[in-house]
């Protein structure tokens, strides 16, 4: 193989990405798409909720008792919860609305109710209607059934807001009528009563010589740093080489490729396009990496990622690269247009994609049977094994050498692979060859 | 010294024989014209001495390598088919493809190409501005910008009006005189004529015709006659009864008439003298595409 003219070739492939307009959307798109969660929370969350909301409430309980309780905790929560410190509103007003009670052995006259209530719901005149059963004072007795309920209705689930201040307001009310209606002394019932809390904290760490629990941002850390890693890296490869697929195709249809085979060989010309590939995703990861661990290192959370994980990151994105844009090159040769591409391309995209749908898994028990297989399987352990080694407390030291080496074997043999379905695809006009054909490439050579 | 030399060389594509046993000698510094009609081969053979594809039997050396590899960079190459990256700019484009031959093309020396193509004015502008025309102008000069010692065409003239076919002609021929060899297709017979030393006629994957103009008319050709006659009424119009005449084509205002060797050209003048009044009578030599279709009929029956 000719370095030089592979250098040639992968110079003139990075800088055609580089200079494109997807790569500069990429550049913008990508840190908006991995903190577009953050981002869109904390716009909601400036924009604040200047919205009145109208609930209508049925308490059917003994002299309607519950209903002032519910209206307290409006007032309160509409006089100071829902302003910021500067006064300004951030979370919607509540107003209650009084149902006229329903006698509770008239099934019919309570459906009627219901169903009445629910069409203000639906036409947008009420967000939820409560109804607060006869019996809810009565201790519990099984069969009470909806009479001992307390049942909030609304076609936006989502919304928790008054469902939390009913939740926080009335039960508790609930209790100590019941502990009045029954004599006892419910303050003293509820100091014993109380459990003491179970809460989730971080490690404890020395820190200027002093000892302390790692912070709640070092907590946050130890979830946010495995799956920033893993869709960076997920990205940054994919970014890299997807393109691979399109291009070889397009100077098949534009008739490029002949003439580069009079100067290059057809491996020298995949291997350049696969080092521009490589050349792009590190850019990606080096811009993406280096505003991450600036912004880590701004926060004190740089420690969270290793040096070795770094090293490793590094490592499999250029393997990962080099990986899949073999299986991008050869499918963009086996094809002769984009459309047969995607097709073709299909299930190796959706085992490059499988660790994406296993975040969870892996993030709850790294080192289980879904995160062990996926972080050896030379497909998805560029990503896997990456998110697995900053997820603490990491992993042996074996593993990413073993896996490291596995995905470098595999890459050999796709890349080798690749250049032989690349060879004899390269110059092939008209139908795109069938996974059959692209087989017998391969054996055939 | 012969710049490319092919032994027995074989290709087939599943059941269809693209190349059967060609054997080839290219001399240094020639202009050897490979022609035949389309699909007879030329592509193919064109395609193995670049070693984009390999043969399946023979050897094939070139400039003295058996490795294309090692004389890549002395070989300049247009395939039939060419396209450019329509995103570049004619510029860089032609400093990509110097630098695959491994030579540094300085602006002064792209300039003057371009200005040679007249095209000077788009030297900064992308691919994708250019006319059809100017692309294969580009494309052109994108295969000769690194002085390459030998060239191989793919139908260099297909797409180009006369008046840029005649600068590609003459640049071909500045080239030639400074040392290149020139290998070229075609299936204009007329231009393989006219310009070529060397001439290699394939068919149906056969060579069929090998050497100069000069012997392959010697060899394959028999003497041709071109005749317009002012028939006087009653005289009998026929010529294929003339003593020595094997064929007749009628080509509008005038017969051409293919001669039996040894044929009697005086006598078949006097006779036509007596049947009418002669307004032409041209003796010529078989043109290539005479030659060619001769061997053509042949094969058929």
């Amino acid at each position: 193989m000719n370095a030089r003219k592979t250098r040639i070739i992968a110079a003139r492939e990075y800088f055609a990405a580089v200079r494109s307009k997807s790569f500069i959307i990429s550049l913008v798109l990508l840190p908006v798409f991995m903190s577009g969660g953050v981002i869109a929370q904390k716009v909601g969350q400036k924009i604040g909720d200047t919205s009145t909301y109208r609930v209508a409430v049925m308490d059917c309980s003994p002299g309607a008792s519950l209903y002032g309780t519910i209206a307290d905790a409006v007032r309160r929560h509409n006089e100071r919860e829902i302003f910021d410190g500067s006064g300004r509103q951030m979370r919607g007003r509540f107003v209650l609305e009084s149902i006229a009670p329903v006698d509770w052995n008239d099934p019919a006259a309570l459906d009627r109710e219901r169903l009445s209530l629910s069409d203000r719901v639906r036409n947008g005149q009420l967000l939820a209607f409560v109804e607060i059963g006869p019996a809810v004072l009565s201790p519990p007795k099984s069969g009470a059934g909806d009479a001992a309920t307390i049942r909030y209705s609304t076609n936006r689930p989502i919304y928790m807001d008054f469902f939390a201040l009913l939740q926080r307001a009335v039960p508790s009310e609930v209790v100590q009528k019941r502990f009045a209606n029954a004599g006892a002394e419910y303050q003293k019932l509820q100091q014993l009563t109380t459990p003491p809390p179970v809460i989730q904290c971080g490690l404890v760490e020395s820190s200027n010589g002093k000892i302390k629990y790692q912070s709640q941002s070092g907590q946050i850390a130890n979830i946010a740093v495995p799956i920033v890693m893993v869709m960076l890296i997920f990205l940054v490869t994919l970014i890299g080489t997807s393109p691979i697929a399109a291009n070889v195709v397009e100077e098949k249809q534009l008739r490029i490729a002949e003439v580069l085979l009079g100067s290059v060989t057809p491996f020298e010309l995949m291997i350049g396009k696969l080092l521009g590939g490589v050349g792009v995703s590190l850019t990606l990861a080096a811009i993406f990496f280096g505003g991450a661990y600036y912004l880590a290192y701004s926060f004190g959370m740089s420690g969270y990622v290793s040096v070795q994980s770094i090293g490793w990151f590094f490592f499999f994105t250029i393997v990962g690269t080099f990986m899949y844009g073999s299986v991008f090159a050869a499918a963009g040769a086996a094809c002769s247009n984009f459309k047969e591409v995607q097709s073709f391309i299909m299930p190796v995209m959706l085992l490059i994609a499988l660790p994406m749908f296993v975040l969870g898994p892996v993030l709850q028990n790294p080192s289980g049977a879904v995160g062990m297989t996926l972080s050896f399987f030379p497909l998805s352990a560029p990503t896997v094994m990456v998110m697995r080694l900053v997820i603490p407390p990491g992993v042996p030291v074996w593993q990413p050498i073993v896996a490291g080496a596995s995905t470098l074997a595999a890459t050999v043999a796709f890349v080798w692979a690749a250049g032989r379905i690349f060879r004899v695809g390269i110059l092939m006009q008209g139908k795109g060859a069938n996974y059959a054909a692209v087989l017998r490439w391969v054996l055939r050579g | 010294m012969h710049a490319i030399e092919m032994e027995n060389v074989t290709k087939t594509f599943g059941a269809h024989s693209a190349v059967e046993a060609l054997s080839l000698r290219v001399p240094v510094g020639s202009v050897y014209g490979f022609i035949g009609p389309n699909g007879s081969g030329k592509t193919t053979t064109l395609r193995m001495i670049m070693h984009i594809i390999h043969p399946d039997q023979g050897r094939i050396a070139v400039l003295g390598e058996q490795s294309c590899a090692a004389a890549n960079d002395r070989i300049g190459y247009l395939p039939e088919e060419r396209g450019l990256y329509r995103q570049m700019k004619v510029v860089e484009l032609l400093r990509f493809f110097a630098q695959l031959k491994g030579h540094a093309a300085t602006r002064a020396e792209i300039n003057s190409w371009l200005d040679r193509m007249d095209l000077s004015d788009w030297a900064d502008r992308k691919v994708e501005a250019l006319s059809k025309g100017m692309s294969q102008k580009v494309q052109f000069i994108a295969t000769v910008i690194a002085r390459p010692q030998l060239l191989l065409l793919d139908e260099p003239f297909s797409g180009l009006d006369p008046i840029n076919a005649e600068v590609v002609r003459k640049i071909l021929l500045e080239l030639v005189r400074a040392g290149t060899t020139v290998l070229f297709s075609t299936h204009d017979m007329a231009v393989a004529e006219t310009l070529c030393d060397w001439i290699l006629m394939i068919y149906k994957g056969r060579k069929v015709l090998d050497g100069t103009l000069r012997q392959i008319q010697q060899e394959h050709g028999s003497d041709v006659l071109r005749v317009a006659v002012d028939w006087t009424d009653g005289s009998n119009r026929q010529l294929l009864d003339l003593p020595g005449v094997a064929k007749v084509t009628d080509l509008g205002n005038m017969q051409e008439l293919r001669l039996l060797a040894g044929a009697d050209r005086h006598r078949i003048l006097e006779l036509l003298m007596q049947r009418g009044k002669v307004e032409h009578f041209e003796l010529t030599r078989p043109s290539l595409k005479d030659i060619f279709l001769q061997i053509a009929d042949g094969d058929e029956s």
